[in-house]
C-alpha cells in the first residue's frame, strides 16, 4: 500500500435547498483496499458518490485523485480521470452479445465499420484480468444476474478504472450468487490493487468484504474504521445516532398444540406440493427461502389469490374451502401483505383511500353502500398515528410515502381489519434500511403479543432468526426442514434451503 | 368552455338562443349518456369501443319490433333491448374476464359483430316507418314545460345517479379501485370480476339508453349512429380527466365534456362549415386537453389497459 492515497476527500460539503446532503465529508481510499460505505436511506451515500462521479458538484471541499486536485465537473471527465461506478440497478443491453455490452459506447472500428475481431478481443483481455470465465459472445439476456452483474464490472473494467464505486452490487443478486461476487471483489482488490467503494445496507456483506468501513449518518461521516476493529452493532448504533432503537426482546412462546391456521395440505399448478403449517395464536412463525421456492405461492393459495388445485387447511377450527377468495378470508380473519409493497397499495390514491378502501364493505359505508367521508378521515388518521406513519398530509399520495412508511400503512391497516386472527407478511422489510425495519420487527412482536398468529416471509434468514420462534425452510415448492428457536441453526437452515436445489441438479444431469 | 360558447355567440348570433341552447343540449344528451357508459368502463381500467355498437343495436331492436304493433308493446321492446345490452355486457365481462381477452379487443370484435347484426336486421338500410305508435316519439321529442326536452331531464337524472355512485358510494369507489390496482384490490378484499361485470353491464345498459333516446327523437334508425356517436363519446369520457377531478375519470367532467364536444358540433355547422370541420375541432380539442393534462399533472394519464388483469 503506498502513502498516497487513490482517491483523497477532505471536507465535502453538499447542500440542497433546506437540507445539507453531505456534511464536511472527509474519505480515503487506498490502492489494494476495499472501503465500504453504510448507513440508513437518505444518509448521504448516493450524494457522496454523485460528486465523485461528476453527478453533482460540491459546494465546497477538494478531491484529489493520485494526490492530485482535481475538479469533476462531468460524468464523462470523471470516467476519464479513472473514477468508475456500477450502478444498482442493471445497465446493460440484454439483447446483446457480452463484449457488445462491455465496449459499448467505446466500440472499436476499421473503416468505419465494426471490428468484432477486436472487440471480441479487447472483452476477453479484460474478462481474463478479471479472472472470469464467462463466454463473451454469450447473448446478455441468458445469463443469471450474478454473471451480468459482472459483467457490468467488466465493462467498468474496460476504461481501466483506479477507483471503483460498486452501488448495493447484490442486492439483485440471488443468496447463491452473493458469496461468489463478494470474493470476487476481493480478488480484484488484491490482484489487481484497485481501490474500491463498497456500498450496501447488507451488514454482513459488508463486514466481510471490506478493509475499512465508514458509516454515515445525516450527511456526516460519523465514523471510519479498519473491519477488524467493529463489530455490527458497533455499526447500527453508529447509524442510528439520532433514532432510539430498543433491543428486541422475543418473549417465548408455549406451544400449546392449537394451531390458529394450519395447513394440512396445498396443491397448485399441477404438481405434488407437501406442505404442512400450523401457527399458534402468539405465535412468530418463520418462512425461509427463495423467491419461487413456494413460500409466497403456498400462502396466497390460503389467502384465495391464487388458484389450488388441493387445500386442506382451518382457520380457527373451521375448514378453508379450496374455491375461496381474499374477501372471505379477510372477513374470517386472515390478513396477507404482499411480496412487493407496490401490489398492496393503490398508487394513484391518498393515504386516506389507501388505508379506507380496505373498510368500505362495513365500517365506512351505510348500509345503502354510500360512504362517510368524515368517518373516513377520521378512521385513517387513527390507523396513521397509531402506526407511527410520518406524513405531512393524509392527503398526499401515498407514493410519496418511504418505503418504510408505506409498508406501516399496509401493516397498519390489516391490524384494523375486524377479527383479525393472523396476518402473513411477505417480505415486508425488503429494501428498507435499518432503522426502519426495526421499526417492522418491534411491530411483528407486538403483533405476536396481541395473540395474533403471524407468519413472516422472507429470504433473509437473520430477520427470521432474530425474531422467529420457529421457522420453516422451504426449498422447490416444498417445505423442506422446520425448526424450533432452542434449535436454530444458521449454517443448517441455508443447507436445508440450499439442498433441494442441489438433489435437483443432480438428478437433471 | 364557456370560451366555446362565447366565441360561436360572437360569430353566430343566435347561438345562445334557448332553441339553439335546447338543441345543444338535446344532441349532448344521448352523447353524453353513452360517454358516461364509455367512462364507467375506462374507471375501472378497461376500454368499451362497443358503446356505439350497443346503442345501434338497441335502435334496431326497437325500431323493428316497434314496427306495426300498438304502443303497448312499446315497454316490451324497451325491455328486449335493455336485456339484449345487458346481455352483449355480460358476454364482455365474460371474455375480459374469465378469457382473459383485452377489452380493447373484445369490445372491438364485439362491436363489429353487432353492427353487421344490425346491418341484417335492416337489409342494410337505414329503417324507419310510419306504422310505428306515437309513444315511439314521445320519450325523445317530448318536453317538459314545453322548453326541457325529455332527453336533456333523463341526461341530468342519469348524470346525477351517476354521480353519487361514482364519487359518495361503495360501488363507484370500488370501480376507480380496480381501475387504479387490480393487485392491489386483491390485497384489500373487493372482487375484481364482480366489478368489472357490474361496470360493463352497466356501460352497456347506458349505451343502450342512448340508442333508445336517440331513435326515438329522429324516429329513425341511422345504421351510421354507432361510428357518430362513438367518437365524441369516447372523447368526452377521455376528456373528462381535464375537468372536476384533474387526471381522474369522473361524471361532471364527462357531463361538461360531452356538451362541449357537441357545442362545437353545433357552432361549426350552425357558421356552415362542413360536417368534417367539426371532426378536426373536436380532435384538436381533445388532443390539446389531454396534452395539457399530460404534462403538467405527475404520473400523467390515468391508463387505458390494452391488457386485461
Amino acid at each position: 500500500m503506498s502513502d498516497t492515497p487513490i482517491l483523497r476527500v477532505r471536507n465535502l460539503t453538499k447542500r440542497f435547498p433546506g437540507t445539507v446532503a453531505n456534511n464536511s465529508i472527509s474519505l480515503e481510499v487506498h490502492a489494494g483496499e476495499v472501503v465500504s460505505i453504510v448507513g440508513e436511506n437518505g444518509a448521504g451515500k448516493s450524494t457522496f458518490c454523485k460528486m465523485l462521479t461528476g453527478v453533482y458538484h460540491p459546494d465546497e471541499g477538494e478531491i484529489e485523485l493520485n494526490g492530485e486536485k482535481i475538479v469533476i465537473d462531468s460524468p464523462i471527465l470523471s470516467m476519464k480521470k479513472g473514477i468508475v461506478m456500477v450502478y444498482q440497478e442493471r445497465n446493460l443491453v440484454s439483447g446483446i452479445t457480452v463484449a457488445e455490452n462491455v465496449c459499448l459506447g467505446h466500440e472499436i472500428t476499421k473503416g468505419g465499420l465494426l471490428d468484432r475481431a477486436a472487440m471480441h478481443r479487447a472483452a476477453e483481455e479484460v474478462r481474463d484480468r478479471l479472472g472470469l470465465t464467462i463466454p463473451v459472445d454469450a447473448i446478455v439476456k441468458d445469463l443469471g444476474a450474478g454473471e451480468q452483474q459482472l459483467v457490468e464490472i467488466m465493462r467498468a473494467f474496460y476504461a481501466n478504472p483506479k477507483l471503483l464505486i460498486l452501488d448495493e452490487p447484490t442486492a439483485s443478486l440471488s443468496e447463491s450468487e452473493v458469496e461468489p461476487f463478494l470474493e470476487f471483489v476481493k480478488q480484484i482488490r488484491s490482484r489487481m490493487n484497485m481501490a474500491v467503494i463498497f456500498i450496501s445496507h447488507k451488514l454482513d456483506e459488508v463486514f466481510h468484504v471490506s478493509d475499512r468501513i465508514a458509516v454515515f449518518t445525516d450527511g456526516q461521516c460519523v465514523l471510519t474504521e479498519k473491519t477488524e476493529n467493529l463489530t455490527v452493532e458497533k455499526c447500527i448504533s453508529a447509524m442510528l445516532r439520532n433514532h432510539e432503537i430498543s433491543a428486541l426482546e422475543v418473549k417465548p412462546h408455549e406451544r400449546t398444540g392449537e394451531n390458529i391456521l394450519e395447513v394440512r395440505e396445498c396443491r397448485y399448478e399441477g404438481k405434488n406440493q407437501r406442505i404442512r403449517v400450523g401457527v399458534e395464536r402468539g405465535e412468530i412463525v418463520g418462512f425461509y427461502g427463495l423467491v419461487g421456492s413456494g413460500r409466497t405461492e403456498s400462502m396466497e393459495c390460503v389467502f384465495g389469490i391464487r388458484p389450488c388445485d388441493v387445500l386442506d387447511a382451518d382457520l380457527d377450527g373451521a375448514p378453508i374451502p379450496v374455491k375461496h377468495n381474499s374477501m372471505q378470508m379477510l372477513e374470517r380473519g386472515l390478513v396477507m401483505t404482499p411480496e412487493r409493497r407496490a401490489n398492496g397499495i393503490f398508487k394513484t390514491y391518498s393515504l386516506t383511500k389507501n388505508i379506507d378502501t380496505m373498510f368500505m364493505r362495513k365500517k365506512l359505508a351505510s348500509r345503502a353502500g354510500f360512504i362517510d367521508f368524515r368517518k373516513c378521515a377520521q378512521f385513517a388518521g387513527q390507523v396513521l398515528d397509531e402506526n407511527g406513519v410520518k406524513y405531512k398530509s393524509q392527503e398526499q399520495l401515498i407514493t410519496t410515502l418511504s418505503g418504510g412508511n408505506m409498508q406501516k400503512v399496509i401493516i397498519g391497516r390489516s391490524l384494523r381489519v375486524d377479527g383479525v386472527k393472523v396476518l402473513i407478511l411477505d417480505e415486508p422489510t425488503v429494501g428498507m434500511d435499518i432503522g426502519a425495519k426495526y421499526e417492522v420487527y418491534q411491530k411483528i412482536l407486538d403483533m405476536a403479543e396481541g395473540d395474533l398468529g403471524v407468519i413472516f416471509i422472507s429470504s433473509e434468514l437473520d430477520e427470521l432468526l432474530a425474531i422467529c420462534h420457529r421457522i420453516y425452510v422451504y426449498a422447490d415448492g416444498d417445505i423442506y426442514a422446520e425448526f424450533d428457536r432452542e434449535h436454530f441453526d444458521k449454517e443448517e437452515i441455508l443447507s436445508a434451503a440450499m439442498r433441494q436445489g442441489a438433489e435437483r441438479q443432480v438428478s437433471a444431469g | 368552455m364557456l370560451l366555446t360558447a362565447v366565441v360561436f355567440w360572437r360569430i353566430q348570433a343566435h347561438f345562445l338562443n334557448i332553441g339553439n341552447v335546447m338543441d345543444i343540449l338535446l344532441a349532448s344528451s344521448y352523447t353524453g349518456i353513452m360517454a358516461i357508459g364509455a367512462m364507467l368502463a375506462m374507471a375501472v381500467g378497461e376500454i368499451n369501443f362497443a358503446v356505439g355498437a350497443q346503442a345501434l343495436v338497441t335502435t334496431a331492436i326497437i325500431g323493428v319490433f316497434m314496427d306495426g304493433r300498438p304502443s303497448g308493446m312499446y315497454a316490451v321492446a324497451i325491455l328486449l333491448a335493455a336485456v339484449f345490452a345487458a346481455a352483449s355486457g355480460l358476454l364482455i365481462a365474460f371474455m375480459v374476464v374469465e378469457l382473459r381477452v383485452p377489452s380493447f379487443i373484445a369490445t372491438l370484435g364485439l362491436s363489429t359483430v353487432l353492427k353487421g347484426f344490425t346491418n341484417l336486421f335492416c337489409n342494410d338500410k337505414p329503417f324507419t316507418s310510419n306504422r310505428w305508435p306515437k309513444i315511439y316519439t314521445a320519450l325523445g321529442q317530448g318536453e317538459l314545460f314545453g322548453v326541457i326536452p325529455i332527453p336533456v331531464l333523463i341526461f341530468a337524472v342519469v348524470g346525477v345517479i351517476a354521480f353519487i355512485l361514482t364519487e359518495m358510494a361503495r360501488c363507484g369507489h370500488y370501480m376507480f379501485a380496480v381501475g387504479s390496482d387490480p393487485t392491489a384490490c386483491r390485497q384489500v378484499g373487493i372482487d375484481v370480476r364482480k366489478v368489472k361485470y357490474v361496470t360493463f353491464i352497466i356501460s352497456s345498459l347506458l349505451a343502450a339508453c342512448s340508442g333508445l333516446l336517440y331513435t326515438s327523437l329522429n324516429a329513425t334508425v341511422t345504421l351510421k349512429l354507432g361510428d357518430e356517436l362513438l367518437m365524441p363519446a369516447l372523447c368526452a369520457a377521455l376528456l373528462s380527466t381535464t375537468y372536476y377531478k384533474i387526471g381522474f375519470y369522473n361524471i361532471p367532467g364527462t357531463v361538461l365534456s360531452s356538451t362541449l364536444l357537441i357545442m362545437i358540433q353545433n357552432g361549426v355547422m350552425s357558421v356552415g362549415a362542413p360536417y368534417y370541420v367539426k371532426e378536426i375541432m373536436q380532435g384538436i380539442v381533445l388532443l390539446i386537453a389531454v396534452s395539457v393534462i399530460a404534462t403538467t399533472r405527475k404520473g400523467g394519464l390515468p391508463k387505458v389497459t390494452f391488457e386485461s388483469g
